[in-house]
């Protein structure tokens, strides 16, 4: 499965990127405010210092335990790129919509991302597209501002519905 | 000293806000178990940012509420369709959807219903008369007890929960390094916040658990290929006769109820381990008429009664001790820290109006989920016709207006997005998510511990070992780490022993 040792060693070079970050923060930043030494009152990089040996070590071990297992990685369910994909599209539409949500505001920003992850879940038919994405957006807009008096973004040009 | 803690409990409780948000929460909670994908956990996830702007019992009535629900409705879909709607309700499907099969659905849900409501009164009967007298147990612990307790709490957590040890250990010290970024309550040093303002109170949890769990569930979902698909489900609407059907088997009810509440006190174990346990002893100890699974009433009566029961029995560590015993509990724990309150003795000689009014709504969402469940079925049945399409986007959006209203900030939303993506690598790679949040959870309690430890401490770490309670505790947690280190071993020689074959 080299799929799933690809993603073993993606994570594992994940923790490793967080030991560095620790060491490094505790030797510079920590360092520099006098926070990396003394007792444990003062001592703030103890602990993250302590975390990061920790998961050193239990990274090694992880090596290991990866190496004799290689050839027994259970087989996953069979994915095919279009539901890769699929679920890709959706991470980067709701990826876009974040950015823009405070600069076009709640309203223009959200309709249009409804549709387009309902429009990757497969659904063609565009007038229940328009109208699914318009009614969902607008219940949840009104449940937040008018029950939870949630002030949601209006954007740039301070759109909203004065219920 | 119970009963002082249920009649202020009760003079909370007795609000039109509270028992009606109770009452909403076990709407919610069976909604998201009865729906394939969600469960309590995501259920609680979800409202949690509406909920913390509520008053606190209300606010613990509403998600209590949701993981009583929630650990209930999976049996819904597990008896109609066959596909169990949370992990808690896998057990169910052994006799529920054979019983379906033979023309009685109606019953089988309406057993479900009930032993879930009288598995979890039995459960808040026990949480009711344990949790004070362990917190006034533990009303004596110093920081080397705390501390120990924390690591612990995580050490169980991981040797418990199943699958990779040395997996769950790296996710769980990934959630203790989080829980460092941000001031330094003791020397009010900056960690790890990168010049940036944002950072300096540290991620908020609820955007850390809405990324990991929702958005990476989303996009797991996403993944199938049955997202246009409405499901063929038939209408059942069960009778109150379900009721003495099911109190017929009150051995079985009984039996369940208290494993279930036994394997819920224990940190890691859950209802997951609590309805299968539950199942094979009832399975073991029934008559040989019993047919169990193939459809026989017993089965039901196991699992929904066990994995209910788990819910009071999880509630134990969590508010005596400040030590969730699961991933939904670490959220209720994380619901109350926010809504600033610190779970443990103190909680319990403080705020006894809190902890009277979580047990009420506890105990009073267990009668609420046997007159919704019974009456409102056809209800949550139809909720299993509405097909993904229009869940998917409807759950991001509350998961990014939820992260949003929590303090109307944009950092929230990218720290969401950020986490989903590191829940989508997790997940791919088998790693589990929930030692991340006990870790981020239970971080602050053993850092702030462990060094007020060595600071009262004449001789460094030996303070561990110089009271009684820390020393047994010290012990407790060298055995998990024995435990962990021959799991480990064993499975690296089973992995052998097969590829040699």
């Amino acid at each position: 499965m080299p799929a799933q040792r690809f993603l073993n060693a993606l994570v594992i070079g994940f923790f490793l990127a967080v030991t560095f970050v620790v060491f490094w923060q505790i030797e510079t930043d920590f360092k520099a405010q006098g926070i990396a030494s003394g007792g444990p009152y003062d001592n703030a990089g103890s602990f993250p210092k302590a975390l990061a040996i920790i998961i050193g070590i239990l990274l090694v071990i992880q090596l290991f335990v990866d190496r004799t297992q290689q050839e027994n990685i259970p087989a996953k369910e069979n994915l095919l790129t279009s539901d890769l994909l699929r679920s890709g599209s959706m991470l980067l539409v709701f990826a876009i919509y974040l950015l823009t949500l405070t600069s076009l505001g709640y309203h223009l920003a959200t309709t249009p991302m409804i549709f387009a992850v309902m429009f990757i879940c497969g659904m063609r038919n565009f007038i229940r597209l328009f109208f699914a994405s318009l009614v969902i957006s607008t219940s949840v807009a009104f449940v937040f501002e008018v029950f939870l008096n949630v002030v949601l973004p209006l954007g740039l040009w301070s759109i909203y519905i004065p219920w | 000293m119970i009963l002082d803690f249920l009649s202020v409990g009760l003079d909370v409780f007795l609000s039109p806000l509270i028992l009606t948000l109770t009452f909403t929460g076990i709407v919610v909670g069976l909604v998201v178990g009865a729906m394939p994908g969600l469960g309590p956990l995501m259920g609680i996830i979800l409202l949690l940012p509406v909920a913390i702007g509520l008053p606190p019992v209300g606010a613990m009535g509403f998600l209590i509420a949701i993981f009583v629900g929630g650990s209930c409705g999976g049996s819904i879909s597990a008896i109609l369709l066959r596909i169990p709607g949370t992990p808690l309700a896998a057990a169910t499907l052994y006799d529920g959807y054979p019983m379906a099969q033979k023309g009685r659905a109606s019953d089988a849900i309406g057993i479900a219903i009930t032993s879930s409501a009288i598995g979890g009164l039995i459960g808040g009967v026990v949480l009711v008369f344990c949790a004070p007298i362990l917190a006034n147990f533990a009303s004596n612990f110093a920081p080397p007890e705390y501390a120990m307790l924390a690591i612990m709490g995580l050490l169980a957590i991981v040797v418990i929960s199943g699958g990779s040890i040395v997996k769950g250990l790296l996710a769980g010290s990934f959630g203790l390094i989080i829980s460092t970024i941000g001031t330094d309550s003791f020397s009010t040093g900056l960690r790890f916040t990168f010049g940036s303002h944002n950072l300096l109170n540290g991620f908020h949890i609820v955007a850390v658990v809405v990324g990991l769990f929702a958005i990476s569930e989303m996009s797991a979902q996403m993944l199938k290929r049955d997202l246009l698909k409405i499901p063929e489900v038939k209408v059942a609407r069960p009778g109150l006769h379900t009721i003495f059907l099911t109190l017929t088997h009150w051995i079985n009810l009984i039996r369940s109820s208290a494993i279930g509440t036994f394997f819920g006190a224990i940190p890691g174990a859950g209802g997951v381990i609590s309805s299968f346990t539950s199942y094979a002893v009832a399975k073991a100890s029934a008559k040989p008429d019993e047919a169990y699974g193939e459809g026989t009433e017993g089965g039901i009566v196991a699992t929904e009664s066990a994995n209910n029961a788990t819910v009071g029995g999880t509630l134990v560590p969590t508010l005596s001790l400040g030590i969730p015993g699961d991933a939904s509990s670490a959220m209720l724990l994380g619901a109350l820290l926010i809504l600033g309150f610190i779970p443990g003795p103190a909680m319990f000689e403080n705020n006894p109006d809190v902890v009277g009014g979580i047990f009420m709504v506890y105990l009073a969402s267990n009668v609420f989920l046997l007159i919704v469940g019974i009456l409102a079925t056809p209800l949550f049945v139809f909720v299993l016709r509405i097909p993904k399409v229009y869940l998917i986007p409807s759950i991001l959006l509350l998961c990014s207006i939820g992260t949003f209203a929590l303090q109307a900030s944009v950092f929230d939303l990218q720290v969401m997005l950020v986490f989903g993506l590191i829940g989508i690598l997790f997940r791919a790679a088998d790693y589990p998510l929930a030692p991340v949040v006990i870790g981020m959870i239970l971080g602050p309690i053993l850092e702030a511990n462990l060094r007020r430890s060595l600071l009262i401490s004449r001789e460094g770490y030996w303070i561990f070992l110089e009271r009684p309670v820390s020393t047994t505790l010290v012990a407790i947690n060298v055995l998990l780490i024995v435990s962990m280190i021959y799991l480990t071993l064993r499975r690296i020689r089973s992995s052998k022993v097969n590829s040699s074959r």
